[in-house]
């Protein structure tokens, strides 16, 4: 973020941010206000990983190929990455407007619509653009005092307007916006990419001590492979299936169709 | 030198007082692109030509639309970024940060050239979230006017005593 300098006293944008954000680091990282969901999320992958790499990783990288940890290594690297670039970069905030950019925005109504008689409800605040040659109507956010952009809409629990807004995920601690959208669809790629393979392994690794000791002593012996097992598969198939395939195929079909965007909002 | 030009913008602020201010809004006729109306707001015809402007808007609109192109060297700066897992942002720049970087210098640049002699200011649209370009409008509290480095036809403000009929 930028630096007003006002009077040799440095005053930085972030702490002037009306929205319910909390910020850290000087202003480079940027979060939503309840962050209990998203320690759950880091606890969950670092728990399971480094179960993975503490017991199976030894036994299959003697029995099969030190490439497995190495591998799993790299995924689980890149997926924490892209978790916290998610988690701490800004979605695409759209600064409220100062009070002289509101009042212009008010006159502009009241020039449009005639002033509203007192104790009567005012009409709901649309403009009509011209997006090649489609009529879209731009909603006015009543607490940011503007006509939000097309596809921007109004975070409630962040309180603030986002650009290309998706929705305010609480397992990455963020809203998921124009500005951090490619990284939370890598982070959710890559999580399943690594918890399909964590999960494969484990199975892998079950299988190769019961064939030496039985299927009973190979539970009594690696109790680690149980939060791996038990976590994996709940975690790929009924959240990050969706969330993969969505990102993936919902842009294709809809690439630069403005009724799609209309739908969505 | 960029100081004193910096220091008498701020001389401007000090010396004038805030009229109006003028937005421009989004220009969404050509999509979703960043692209600013070219449309000449009637409160400045007194302040500046109309070419000038439009000039100014055209360049700005010229900036953002190379920020948002994706040639062959921002598709490998994506490529080479994904395989770092976005490390290497933390040694270089993107392409878009670049082209913002020049037009905050080009908009610093207008202001001391063409807008501050005339007693207005630019605002860089990415401090107003890319919605507006907000223009200030200043008048003149002294007699002895805005300080500026010398422009050819200032009109309005360099006359004393507000902003009247501003003889070019």
């Amino acid at each position: 973020m930028s630096v007003m300098v006002v009077r040799k006293k440095v005053t930085r944008k972030w702490e002037k941010l009306p929205g319910r954000n909390t910020f850290c680091c000087d202003g480079r990282v940027m979060m939503a206000r309840q962050k209990g969901i998203f320690y759950l999320t880091l606890f969950l992958i670092l728990g399971t990983c480094t179960l993975f790499f503490a017991f199976e990783c030894r036994y299959l990288a003697v029995q099969l190929s030190p490439a497995i940890p190495v591998f799993a290594a790299m995924l689980f690297l890149f997926s924490m990455a892209t978790l916290l670039r998610t988690s701490f970069s800004d979605p695409g905030v759209i600064p409220r407007a100062l009070p002289d950019e509101a009042a212009f925005i008010e006159m502009e109504i009241e020039a449009t619509n005639g002033a509203v008689p007192q104790g009567q409800r005012p009409p709901p605040r649309i403009k009509n653009f011209q997006i090649n040659n489609q009529i879209v109507k731009l909603k006015y956010c009543y607490t940011c005092k503007i006509f939000r952009p097309p596809r921007a809409s109004h975070c409630s629990i962040c309180d603030n307007c986002v650009e290309r807004f998706d929705h305010h995920c609480p397992w990455v601690g963020n809203c998921v916006g124009k500005r951090n959208y490619r990284y939370f669809y890598l982070f959710i790629l890559s999580l399943s990419l690594l918890t399909i393979y964590v999960f494969a392994f484990n199975i892998v690794y079950v299988a190769l001590k019961s064939l030496k000791i039985g299927f009973l002593e190979t539970l009594k012996e690696t109790p680690g492979t149980y939060p791996p097992l038990a976590v994996c598969p709940s975690k790929a198939f009924l959240s990050y299936f969706p969330a993969c395939f969505l990102p993936t195929f919902l842009p294709l079909s809809s690439f630069s169709d403005i009724r799609e965007c209309q739908g969505l909002k | 030198m960029w100081k004193s030009q910096v220091h008498n913008l701020q001389e401007l602020r000090r010396s004038a007082s805030l009229a109006t201010k003028v937005f421009i809004q989004r220009d969404y006729s050509d999509g979703t692109i960043c692209q600013f109306q070219t449309k000449f707001p009637p409160e400045l015809d007194s302040r500046i030509e109309r070419q000038l402007f439009e000039e100014t808007v055209k360049t700005l609109n010229g900036f953002y639309a190379e920020a948002e192109k994706i040639g062959g060297s921002s598709y490998l700066e994506g490529c080479l970024a994904c395989a770092t897992a976005y490390f290497i942002f933390l040694c270089m720049e993107t392409h878009y940060e670049k082209v913002l970087k020049k037009i905050s210098r080009y908009i610093q640049e207008q202001n001391e050239k063409i807008f501050a002699p005339r007693g207005l200011l630019l605002t860089d649209p990415v401090e107003r979230g890319m919605r507006v370009i907000e223009i200030s409008i200043y008048e003149d509290r002294c007699s002895s006017g805005s300080s500026s480095s010398g422009s050819s036809s200032g009109s309005g403000s360099s006359s004393g005593g507000g902003g009247g009929a501003g003889a070019r």
